[in-house]
């Protein structure tokens, strides 16, 4: 079956840097993709090409079955492709609701359709529901985002990505900011998103959160694709001395059996 | 499969604390306090309708560039233009609605040939017609300015918009005592002076004086309720504040930053112009004086005793409002209770100081870091 998004041979730089070199990306339907490497391996890179706030050198993108061009976040959104930031891109001064419909508010036509006004009810009520269907627990969607915990806060931007016909979700780093207790929820939260038909690509420092949550692992080593592995087959040892480059020999087992 | 829930410790409490009452009513609550302490300090004088009426005719103009201000300050920016760009839209009034009537008259004496003695009719259509031209001039010239002041800032990417409205604020000021020489262009017609100086009788008192509000009142009344609609209940409204709250998320939830920047800046240029047309109207004058400066640092003020941060994204248009009254009441009091001028700056500063320590308190304690 054709995966969802399929990256073929992206290559990227900036100037004499070469971030990204021949990588080959595939993210199947209701799959969780676990994408890991060092620090300047080329993850933010690869997933900047995907979501269009970069254009890829070479290579192409294929969603769902067709060839894409994605221009900018907004091309790649309306296509389905949603990115948590590590940052949370949420406004701390705007509520729960606003925060959810940012950039894609609704609103209401009046005189025949020449003055358009924010629908706060519509939103409250749809925001409400999403983060039900979600069964993610905030009070109420009037609160400001400001006032939030880090784990709801990462809640209300899973939710926020969710709530528009996402067909996949990229997460950069979710647990990285969050106290102990609140990593389980959001890693169970990611795991939930499966059900909703929704494909995932997380990216994490936490071995253990990538371990616990992903199907497949792929692994990034200086702009190079140096693993792909299926999560149950693998361990952590092995995952970590492909990102380190300690375990050279094996790099080519590994991609044969991917 | 476990159900997911995420940490239910939302701070409900606060909502209804003493502090978030404060948070919501506290700029209502220092105007009524002010005005309680001059009534009674000033009770012969001061609530009386003559000084009302008087403090609601005088605030129209800083209300308006506050107003502009305000939109500008929610986006974490800043214009100092403002007042330089009034002033050169009361030159700009005065002169083009004079050029115009020379214009007409010209072209009336050629056109019909007659003794050049007898002066040009002036019909209500004429003068109308030259007020409407010379105010579409005016409110142009305070969008163009306003409309450089955010290319400045979005096109040329000058590290910070204080760069681009002080260069704005220096090109205004030459321009508005380039056009006027320098000396005031006296007198201007009727349907613009309206604006500034008329009055709308409501009702007469049994002692047969007019209850009566200045136009100027009205067209802020009518302004600051169009923009507190703006900023609340449509899409572009809804971006400001989040563009102020951070300008990444909004870049990153597609909406174009810079394009609601520009949308700001344009605005508060374009209040700057109305502001003009309230200024010239008052004093019936052109006056290069209005260029001079000074009035955007009022209209700062205004803008932060009415509580809204310098953070951005915090604020609200009737915060501002009572900011302008508190400035307005302040100065006005003080002079009731002949206070030195010299002493109604140093009270005026150190309320700023104080509006600004507060919403350092308020991010301080109503944010989770």
């Amino acid at each position: 079956m054709e995966p969802l998004v399929r990256m073929e041979k992206i290559s990227k730089s900036f100037g004499p840097v070469r971030a990204l070199c021949q990588v080959d990306l595939a993210l199947h339907r209701c799959e969780i993709l676990g994408l890991v490497g060092d620090n300047g391996a080329g993850k933010s890179t690869l997933m900047k090409v995907l979501t269009g706030v970069y254009q890829p050198d070479e290579g192409e993108i294929y969603f769902n079955g067709q060839r894409v061009r994605f221009d900018s976040p907004y091309d790649s959104r309306n296509a389905g492709i949603e990115m948590v930031y590590q940052d949370l891109a949420l406004a701390g001064n705007l509520h729960i609701a606003g925060n959810i419909f940012l950039g894609r508010e609704l609103t209401k036509k009046y005189l025949g359709g020449l003055i358009r006004f924010l629908d706060h009810k519509g939103m409250a009520w749809e925001a409400a529901r999403l983060l039900e269907r979600l069964k993610i627990e905030i009070q109420s969607v009037d609160l400001k985002v400001e006032t939030l915990s880090g784990g709801q806060r990462q809640a209300v931007a899973v939710g926020r990505s969710m709530g528009f016909n996402a067909r996949a979700v990229i997460m950069d780093e979710p647990t990285a900011a969050l106290a102990v207790r609140e990593v389980a929820k959001v890693l169970d939260l990611i795991k939930s998103l499966k059900e909703h038909d929704v494909s995932v690509i997380l990216i994490s420092h936490r071995m253990q959160d990538i371990f616990e949550v992903s199907d497949r692992i792929m692994v990034l080593r200086q702009g190079q694709k140096v693993g792909d592995l299926v999560c149950s087959q693998t361990t952590m040892d092995e995952v970590v001395a492909l990102i380190t480059g300690a375990q050279g020999e094996a790099l080519q087992a590994v991609t044969e059996v991917a | 499969m476990s159900t997911p829930t995420v940490a239910r410790t939302v701070p409900r409490a606060r909502r209804f604390s003493v502090g978030a009452v404060l948070d919501r009513f506290g700029i209502a609550l220092a105007l009524v306090i002010l005005m309680t302490m001059l009534a009674i300090l000033s009770p012969e004088y001061f609530l009386t309708r003559e000084n009302l009426t008087n403090v609601a005719a005088r605030i129209a103009f800083i209300a308006l560039l506050s107003l502009g201000e305000f939109l500008v300050i929610l986006t974490a920016g800043i214009d100092l233009s403002v007042g330089a760009v009034m002033g050169l839209s009361v030159i700009m009034l005065a002169w083009s609605s004079h050029r115009l009537y020379e214009w007409y008259a010209g072209w009336y004496y050629a056109g019909a040939g007659m003794a050049a003695s007898l002066p040009p009719p002036e019909g209500p259509v004429i003068l109308t017609t030259i007020s409407v031209l010379a105010i579409a001039a005016t409110l142009g010239v305070g969008f163009l300015c306003g409309l450089l002041n955010g290319w400045g800032f979005t096109k040329l990417r000058l590290p910070h918009p204080f760069i681009m409205t002080l260069g704005m604020l220096n090109i205004a000021r030459g321009v508005a005592f380039l056009i006027s020489g320098g000396s005031p262009i006296t007198g201007l017609p009727k349907a613009i002076r309206v604006f500034g100086a008329g009055n709308i009788r409501l009702f007469q008192f049994a002692d047969g004086e007019w209850f009566k509000i200045p136009v100027s009142f009205v067209v802020i009344l009518v302004f600051y309720f169009v923009f507190w609609v703006f900023l609340t209940h449509t899409q572009t409204g809804r971006h400001i504040y989040a563009v102020g709250g951070n300008p990444q998320s909004a870049l990153y939830a597609g909406v174009d930053v810079n394009r609601i920047l520009n949308r700001v800046y344009m605005l508060a240029g374009l209040l700057a112009g109305v502001a003009g047309i309230m200024y010239a109207g008052r004093i019936n004058s052109g006056t290069p004086k209005a260029a001079r400066g000074g009035d955007e640092l009022d209209a700062i003020a205004a803008v932060i005793i009415g509580g809204a941060s310098f953070f951005g994204g915090r604020g609200t248009v009737v915060g501002t409002f009572i900011g302008v009254l508190i400035l307005a009441f302040i100065r006005n009091g003080l002079n009731l209770l002949n206070v030195s001028v010299f002493w109604q700056e140093v009270a005026i500063g150190a309320i700023i100081i104080t509006a600004a320590f507060v919403d350092v308190l308020r991010l301080r304690t109503g944010r989770r870091e």
